[in-house]
């Protein structure tokens, strides 16, 4: 009797369900799909040996010819409106003659069927002659970089770690730089420290890319500013080269001296006897 | 010897662009389709529209449930696997697939319980292709080495298809093999599209639609004598778009379109049976006892479900001639009520969306090609279908993807749903990864 | 790569189209759904072409006139109800297409857009639609009619509501006689006369010419007309009066409804201005009665010569009219020249529309007029305690007898109720409509 009336009341009730549930399971993956983001980030260059331009290949397939409607439009009288198609394969880039009158050469030997291009081939299309590039090898330095800032800075924003000791200590702040790679602290005990690798130094590191005298960072009233001393490897706030004068550190600011990466703390926890 | 000053400043622009995109990115927080809730609200679904068919079911009843548990069983492992071995994340268009054939297969299943099983292995089928596909559409090398062999086949179905054919419902277009009976002009649609994607290169070496051209023609004409003719005009837009992502030649195309509206004309004209059967477009309601017979039931029992249906099992137009095939999509708003219509036949429109998206930014023109192909090709079926039985177009009796009953178009659909899940270089970590290390 | 991924869009204007496809459909749905789900294709409604389940048809007393018993349709139980209903009421076939079966199966289904006819299936009970007739009304005037063809219409000229509509031949929808397609006795079964029907006005259309008069002949309540028994025209031909009635005046003439002094009055307005008194007064028109379009009288006088002219302003020529109209046109002479356009169906929604079709000022001269020729013709014993005011009209028919015709109204403005009877080839209008006006309005006015 009872289960007569849940059933009617499930029966009644699962039409308004299913349309909601249909509603819901198609409007959400379609707006999914609608709203996905391409990054495609692919890309080459090719620079004219000639002039030094740098011809950006932007998209997996380059069409490469005198057509308007080509990628990369050459104005050479030597390459035909077709010419070649440079495109990104599983296996890496690869350059394709599309029946050109003049020929591609790579490395100064006519192409047959389609070849790999490496990092700094040359590459001519008839007379015009290029170098091939791939942005990639480039890039990936510079993605390492950035890879490693991220994680810095997610280091610096969790509670920091300081070895405990034993005795009544006493907890205190001080400013201090934390080494991303070993998550070593150096505390700033003066209102104005020299960091670099001499043992003159407030703050001395042992890595081969800092200077001796590499950086100076000091207190102004209640603000922390950092200033480069002629460093060769330079020295960089939050990826950014600070060049001449100086700047304001806050807490959670990345410092790069010569690629040693560190992360400023103001107010970082000690305990002292 | 400098190159183009336009094209060059053009380039830097679509390169500052870029960085701007990826910037934007990089500051928001990565959005990732939760596919295991989207499965729990589809496994939901699907069990709320079971129910009736099972209390129902009365003697089938074992077997019902049995097809049932084992669809939604397989469709569970399919995610699970797509995510633990094919490290699938954005699995959206699998989940509009499952939901459109679970719809599909309950509806089936609640008109005969015998096509139930029929049904499921159907999807079965139609899930292995799609993965299949995937897995050679990975690389642009497969493909092109696996051109020439498909379009033989193609070809060569069809006119087997022809040799022995037998008609169903005025076409000529099953072949009989023992129990199964199968429809080669729709696993020729993906060969069509299959052979008419081309890489860059490929395109820009033979610059003339030529031999493509004929390919079609054989198609085409194949299934102008068979008489299917909402095939066949399925096939010739399919073809219009493809030879135009090739070659973009819009004089070409046009004098090829007005010679087949010539031809259409001409078969009207020398054959008047064939204009009698669509006599009844527009006059459905003068002709409702005969040629407009089907379209005012599915006019009259869609209206009479309202938004949200009469509920699985009660509705009758179940009761007309092919209400599992052509007429299924009356029979869904009937039952299931418009709401859940026109979500069937709206997310396609977004999957084109998607599509057109995905095209722009493939890694090769073969997966734009694909991508705009298939989409335009479920798009054009799926007008010819749902407007067909409307009555807003002639009825050509075509089957709407995913719900119809029907192997082969079942296949077809999954198979069309995998060219344009390859064109999006999620599908595939490896490549995705290679790129951004 | 650039080039080829921009044809892409093409795929845009694909989606675009299936877009505005899918929004055609929709919008289809929301403006003929309706008319759609309704339809006799609709086997969850009709089973054979026949309504199967619906709403209650209920009279103005709840007198129940229609009802589904299981999945069968059965109707009023006295056979007289049913056969004096069946017009307004409809049959389960929708042969009779001015039925509330057909009109009102929106209502009768209880469709809406939202949820469809769910409702219905679920409960196996459509709305109950309550229509403004008087069932024993109705049964009481189909007996008037006495077996002859004809229509009856009664309404409140004040609100609209018709109380009583006949129209016979009919057919008892509980026992349908087989061989109905061959008779001659049931010629136009179908059709209901009082809405669809046309028919040559004969005398009724004085009034139409008194007010073409009154508004366009100066001087004609000073005129005199002399009728010699005829009149004769200018292209020759003769216009022959019922009687010689000597010299008469404009109201003597409207009294003794003189031929003669019609016809003068008609050829000296002339073509135009009979035409354009005609339009205004709802010639040409067809009035929305619940859903129901109304048949269009006519009035055409072109090409006429003299004599032609002459015979229309006495409502014979090619002039027709629609019995509604013309009980509108009673009811507007009654109320000050407006009248509300009729309705039958309580519940449907209708706009308030009121017809001005005559002048205010007219209508009371007329009114006047009429009411003499109660007075002076029948006696107010016909109509007791009505103030009752009529004409009479017999329309001569080529090659049979003359249609008999009566429209009435009552003065009194606790009773305003208008009426119209017509008996095809029934004879004299005095004679014949008058006595059955007179029944039917006695039996209203008692029922109330």
């Amino acid at each position: 009797m009872d289960f007569e009336f849940v059933f009617d009341f499930i029966e009644s009730s699962s039409r308004y369900l299913l349309a909601g549930l249909a509603l819901l399971i198609i409007g959400s993956c379609v707006f999914s799909l609608v709203t996905r983001h391409f990054g495609s980030r692919v890309g080459s260059y090719l620079v004219e040996t000639k002039t030094n331009k740098k011809i950006p290949l932007t998209r997996w397939e380059n069409s490469i010819g005198r057509s308007p409607t080509c990628d990369v439009i050459l104005t050479n009288a030597t390459v035909s409106r077709f010419h070649a198609v440079i495109s990104k394969r599983r296996t890496g880039w690869v350059v394709a003659d599309t029946g050109s009158r003049t020929g591609v050469f790579v490395g100064g030997e006519k192409i047959g069927k389609p070849v790999k291009l490496n990092h700094g081939d040359k590459i001519s299309f008839g007379t015009a002659r290029y170098e091939f590039f791939d942005v990639d090898v480039d890039d990936l330095e510079r993605e390492k970089e950035r890879a490693r800032m991220r994680q810095a800075r997610a280091a610096a924003r969790s509670p920091m770690r300081v070895p405990t000791r034993a005795g009544n200590d006493s907890v205190g702040f001080m400013p201090a730089l934390i080494d991303e790679a070993s998550e070593k602290a150096y505390v700033l005990g003066c209102d104005s420290c020299i960091v670099g690798r001499s043992p003159e130094c407030d703050i001395k590191l042992r890595y081969p890319t800092v200077a001796s005298k590499h950086t100076k960072i000091y207190k102004i009233g209640n603000s922390w500013f950092i200033e480069d001393l002629g460093s060769t490897t330079g020295t960089k706030l939050n990826a950014r080269t600070v060049s001449a004068g100086r700047r304001r550190l806050k807490s959670g600011d990345i410092i790069s001296l010569g690629g040693a990466i560190f992360v400023f703390n103001e107010r970082y926890k000690i305990r002292r006897k | 010897m400098a190159t183009n000053g336009n094209g060059q400043r053009r380039q830097s622009q679509t390169d500052l662009m870029q960085q701007a995109a990826s910037k934007s990115q990089s500051s928001k927080p990565k959005r990732h389709f939760r596919w295991m809730t989207m499965l729990l609200f589809a496994t939901m679904f699907q069990l709320i529209s079971m129910m009736p068919v099972m209390v129902n079911a009365e003697e089938s009843e074992l077997e019902i449930a049995t097809v049932f548990g084992g669809f939604i069983l397989v469709e569970w492992l399919y995610f699970i696997c797509a995510r633990a071995f094919a490290k699938q994340r954005a699995t959206e268009l699998e989940i509009i697939a499952f939901t459109l054939s679970g719809v599909g297969l309950v509806t089936v299943a609640s008109v005969n319980p015998d096509y139930a099983l029929k049904q499921f292995v159907a999807i079965l089928i139609g899930l292995a292709a799609f993965i299949i596909l995937l897995a050679i559409m990975r690389n642009v090398e497969v493909i092109s080495a696996l051109r020439i062999p498909v379009a033989v086949a193609a070809v060569g179905l069809l006119g087997v298809n022809l040799v022995m054919a037998e008609t169903v419902n005025g076409a000529l277009n099953w072949i009989t093999l023992g129990s199964f009976s199968i429809q080669p002009s729709e696993l020729v649609k993906v060969a069509f599209i299959f052979v008419g994607a081309a890489t860059l290169e490929k395109l820009q070496s033979t610059q003339s639609l030529t031999r493509y051209l004929i390919f079609s023609l054989g198609c085409v004409g194949a299934l102008f004598l068979m008489r299917d003719f909402g095939t066949a005009l399925i096939f010739f837009s399919t073809f219009l778009v493809i030879a135009f992502m090739r070659s973009g030649d819009i004089k070409t195309i046009g004098l090829i379109s007005v010679a087949a509206v010539l031809g259409a004309g001409l078969i009207i004209y020398f054959k008047p049976y064939v204009a009698s059967r669509f006599e009844a477009y527009r006059h459905v309601w003068e002709y409702a006892s005969e040629g407009g017979y089907q379209q005012t039931r599915v006019l009259s029992y869609s209206a009479s479900g309202g938004f949200f249906g009469l509920g699985i099992g009660n509705g009758r137009l179940r009761n007309v001639f092919a209400s599992t095939t052509d007429l299924i999509f009356g029979v869904v708003c009937e039952e299931w009520g418009l709401v859940v219509g026109f979500c069937v036949i709206l997310c396609f429109a977004f999957v084109a969306v998607y599509a057109l998206r995905l095209a722009r930014h493939a890694r090769s023109t073969v997966y734009s090609i694909a991508a705009v192909a298939s989409a335009a090709l479920l798009l054009v079926q799926l007008s010819l279908n749902v407007f067909g039985v409307t009555d807003l177009l002639p009825l050509t009796g075509v089957t709407l993807p995913f719900v119809s009953r029907g192997g082969t178009s079942m296949i077809c659909s999954w198979a069309l749903f995998a060219f344009i899940k390859s064109s999006d270089i999620k599908t595939y970590p490896i490549l995705e990864k290679q790129m951004d290390e | 790569m650039n080039t080829v991924t921009k044809r892409a869009y093409v795929l845009l204007a694909i989606i675009l189209a299936f877009i505005a496809g899918v929004s055609v459909l929709g919008a289809e749905f929301a403006l003929k759904g309706e008319t759609w789900a309704t339809s006799r294709v609709n086997g969850h409604l009709y089973s054979g072409n026949e309504v199967k389940i619906a709403g209650k048809i209920l009279d103005r007393n709840g007198v129940v006139l229609a009802e589904t018993e299981g999945s069968k349709r059965v109707f009023n139980s006295d056979k007289t109800v049913r056969m004096a209903t069946l017009h307004t009421v409809g049959d389960t076939y929708g042969y009779i297409s001015s039925g509330a079966h057909t009109v009102c199966r929106d209502m009768l289904t209880g469709y809406s857009f939202v949820d469809g006819i769910y409702t219905l299936i679920n409960t196996g009970e459509g709305k109950d639609i309550s229509l403004t007739i008087d069932a024993n009304l109705c049964a009481e005037a189909y007996n008037a009619l006495g077996g002859k063809k004809g229509a009856i219409g009664v309404y409140n000229y004040k609100t609209g509501e018709i109380v009583c509509m006949v129209s016979a031949p009919t057919y008892d929808p509980e026992n349908k006689p087989a061989d109905m397609d061959s008779k001659d006795e049931y010629e136009a079964v179908y059709m209901n006369r009082f809405l669809n029907g046309l028919f040559t006005p004969g005398s009724t259309f004085k009034t139409v010419t008194t007010v073409a008069a009154i508004e366009n002949l100066s001087d004609i309540q000073n005129r005199e007309f002399n009728c010699t028994g005829e009149l004769g025209t200018a292209q020759g031909g003769k216009i022959i009066c019922n009687k010689t009635h000597g010299k008469i005046d404009f109201g003597t003439a409207f009294t003794k409804s003189c031929n003669s002094a019609y016809a003068e009055m008609g050829i000296a307005m002339g073509a135009d201005t009979l035409e354009s008194t005609a339009s205004s007064i709802g010639f040409g028109r067809s009035f929305n009665v619940s859903g129901v379009n109304t048949a269009k009288s006519r009035f055409s006088l072109d090409g006429a010569v003299e004599i032609d002219i002459g015979w229309a302003s006495i409502g014979q020529y090619t002039t027709l009219i629609n019995p509604l109209h013309l009980m509108m046109v009673a009811g507007s002479v009654a109320s000050d020249g407006s009248t509300p356009v009729p309705y039958f169906v309580v519940d449907k929604k209708r706009e308030e529309v009121t017809e001005q079709l005559i002048k205010k000022s007219t209508a009371s001269q007329v009114r006047t007029m009429m009411r003499n020729n109660v007075i002076n013709n029948y006696g107010d014993a016909l109509f007791p305690d009505m103030s009752f005011g009529g004409k009479t009209g017999t329309a001569q028919v080529a090659g049979e007898a003359s249609h008999a015709w009566f429209m009435g109204f009552s003065g009194d403005e606790n009773f305003p109720y208008a009426i119209v009877v017509l008996v095809e080839n029934g004879g004299g209008g005095s004679d014949v409509a008058v006595p059955i006006a007179s029944k039917v309005m006695k039996e209203l006015k008692n029922s109330l």
